[in-house]
């Protein structure tokens, strides 16, 4: 096993995979996809949508792998893909008017315990998915700002802005660390 | 800043523990990809590799086969040989006025089972041989009657009764192309006749035991040469309506469709596409809708058409306007429903179905698994649809399948196989 989040990705890896070998794909991406998933889950709120935008990233994961012969980390190159899968199936994967996240059933089924974390959670859910994604990927999957740029094509600064920017939108106030 | 950090944390945990990732979903991606995609990667993500053109080039024809064959399907037989399921037995004969869905029995070579649209086994036809390996062999749309050859140009087919009796003494004479109208009693017939000089287009209604009754001569160009690789073909047929979808197709791409009145050949409408821009068209079975599927839907790398879209004949303006990733199957039986694929339907990959309504687009019943649509049936006297479903992996010509009857209300019933698919 090869610590893929951060690290440049073996080229013997990509090389295999590329031949089809089922154990290094799935060393590869078959590693992202439950942080894919939660990407999308993040993104569309909603369990179908998001299963469905990881496979299809998966396959174009799978088209890309000559990607990562750059040197890429697999990581945050496969989160890339998820997250403009996701940007793909919310700008109306066919019928424009439906198929929009379902909000109403996404907060159904979420316990809020408190007044304060009610706020927050209603926040949460009030941003929009391109606020949602820094926030998440950086305070949820705990990647760092330089992944969370590659993710949102931004440098590391810049990335650094979109959290924080994102945050002032739940807590107004905020200042930056 | 670590405050919040943490409350927003435990926000979307909130969000995250109420839909998990599904338990198997690693495994099954990986091994859909993988054993999906044939072609190898493309190099840099940026240029197309020309393996993807030909496995795209396969599904197209795959596609443009197997949707040929949606209506009647009409697959290549031979006598199964596959585990049974345990409660088979012999039904006795099909009632008559009740519409059924066939599969082989296969513990019987040459025993057919019918299910009712409840899911419930009502009859058993038995041949008086085996389903012959190499020919062709389907049921009409309500299964009270059965058409046994191959349905190519100037073919021939043998009609059988509901009891799987012949009719019609021998076999009937040979047409461009033929389908079941949307009475499920007639025939639709498409011809170039006289032979000779003075040949035409004619289309026709009959029913299976007697040449057609009335054609009428259709404005199709008569230079369009009948052999090869063009063809003429129905994209649907209603006696009902009294309206019949031609569509012209070159190395199976279809680039232009006709309407026509079937009484008088008078032309309804007439719509011509740039080539390789579509990749089908799918008309309703009363005739009222055309889908225009984008080549898209079959993962072309080029140029197709920006979307699928469906439009109404009676005006022929676009009434719904799809991703061009999504392809219309089939549409039920009163035009309120589409079965669509969101994924490609091609050999070895398992194939994404929905169901929407055609107003509306709101989607009534998905399937997202990891089985390969193997045929669609219409329920015949109900909104609903019959969708046959196999393993990606059984690349046999009669492929073991499930059936899954889905009602217009979502509500699905699924008839768990093996069976082999007629």
């Amino acid at each position: 096993m090869h610590d893929l989040a951060v690290n440049q990705t073996p080229l013997g890896l990509v090389s295999a995979a590329r031949a089809g070998d089922r154990e290094a794909f799935d060393d590869l991406v078959g590693v992202q996809l439950e942080a894919g998933y939660r990407v999308a889950l993040a993104i569309l709120r909603d369990p179908d949508e998001a299963r469905d935008a990881v496979q299809e990233a998966a396959f174009k994961a799978w088209s890309r792998l000559g990607q990562l012969r750059d040197g890429r980390a697999a990581r945050p190159w496969f989160l890339t893909i998820v997250a403009n899968q996701c940007r793909s199936v919310r700008r109306g994967k066919w019928w424009s008017v439906v198929r929009l996240p379902s909000l109403d059933r996404m907060s159904a089924d979420f316990e809020i315990s408190s007044a304060e974390s009610a706020d927050l959670q209603r926040g949460l859910a009030r941003l929009s998915a391109e606020d949602r994604l820094p926030l998440f990927l950086h305070f949820y999957l705990d990647l760092p700002l330089e992944e969370v740029g590659v993710v949102l094509g931004l440098s590391p600064a810049g990335a650094k802005t979109r959290v924080y920017r994102a945050a002032r939108k739940l807590r107004p106030g905020l200042e930056l660390d | 800043m670590a405050d919040l950090r943490t409350e927003i944390k435990d926000g979307f945990d909130k969000e995250q523990l109420a839909f998990p990732p599904p338990p198997a979903m690693r495994h099954e991606i990986v091994q859909a990809v993988v054993s999906g995609r044939q072609g190898n990667p493309v190099d840099g993500g940026r240029q197309p590799n020309l393996q993807w053109v030909a496995v795209a080039a396969a599904i197209l024809i795959t596609v443009a086969i197997v949707a040929g064959l949606m209506s009647v399907r009409l697959a290549q037989r031979q006598v199964p040989a596959y585990p049974s399921p345990a409660t088979l037995k012999d039904y006795g004969p099909p009632p008559a006025g009740v519409p059924l869905v066939y599969v082989q029995d296969p513990k019987h070579p040459g025993w057919l089972i019918g299910f009712d649209w409840s899911g419930t086994p009502r009859g058993t036809v038995k041949l008086a041989q085996p389903v012959d390996p190499l020919t062709a062999f389907g049921q009409s749309p309500d299964g009270s009657a059965f058409a046994y050859g191959y349905n190519g140009k100037n073919s021939t087919i043998q009609f059988l009764d509901r009891l799987g009796q012949p009719v019609g003494g021998p076999a009937s004479p040979g047409y461009q192309d033929q389908m079941w109208a949307d009475d499920g009693r007639q025939m639709c017939t498409l011809e170039w006749s006289p032979p000779g000089l003075n040949a035409q287009w004619r289309l026709g209604l009959r029913l299976p035991d007697a040449p057609a009754s009335r054609t009428s001569v259709v404005a199709l160009d008569p230079n369009i040469v009948v052999s090869g690789i063009i063809a003429v073909s129905f994209a649907g047929c209603s006696a009902r309506n009294d309206e019949a979808v031609i569509q012209y197709s070159y190395m199976g791409r279809p680039s232009a469709y006709w309407v026509f009145r079937i009484s008088d050949g008078k032309t309804l409408a007439h719509l011509t596409f740039a080539t390789n821009q579509e990749v089908n068209f799918v008309a309703s079975p009363d005739g009222t809708l055309i889908a225009e599927n984008s080549a898209k839907s079959t993962s072309q790398i080029a140029p197709a058409a920006p979307s699928t879209i469906i439009r109404r004949v009676s005006d022929m303006s676009v009434i719904a306007t799809l991703d061009p990733s999504v392809a219309v199957l089939a549409f039920n039986r009163d035009s309120s429903l589409a079965l669509v694929a969101t994924t490609p339907w091609a050999p070895g990959i398992a194939t994404h179905l929905e169901i929407i309504e055609v107003r509306g687009g709101a989607v009534v019943w998905r399937l997202d698994g990891n089985a390969q649509l193997s045929s669609v049936l219409v329920q015949p006297d109900g909104r609903g649809f019959g969708v046959l479903l196999q393993d990606p992996r059984d690349s046999g010509v009669h492929p073991l399948v499930s059936i899954v009857i889905v009602h217009a209300d979502g509500t699905a019933k699924t008839i768990l196989g093996p069976y082999p698919h007629l």
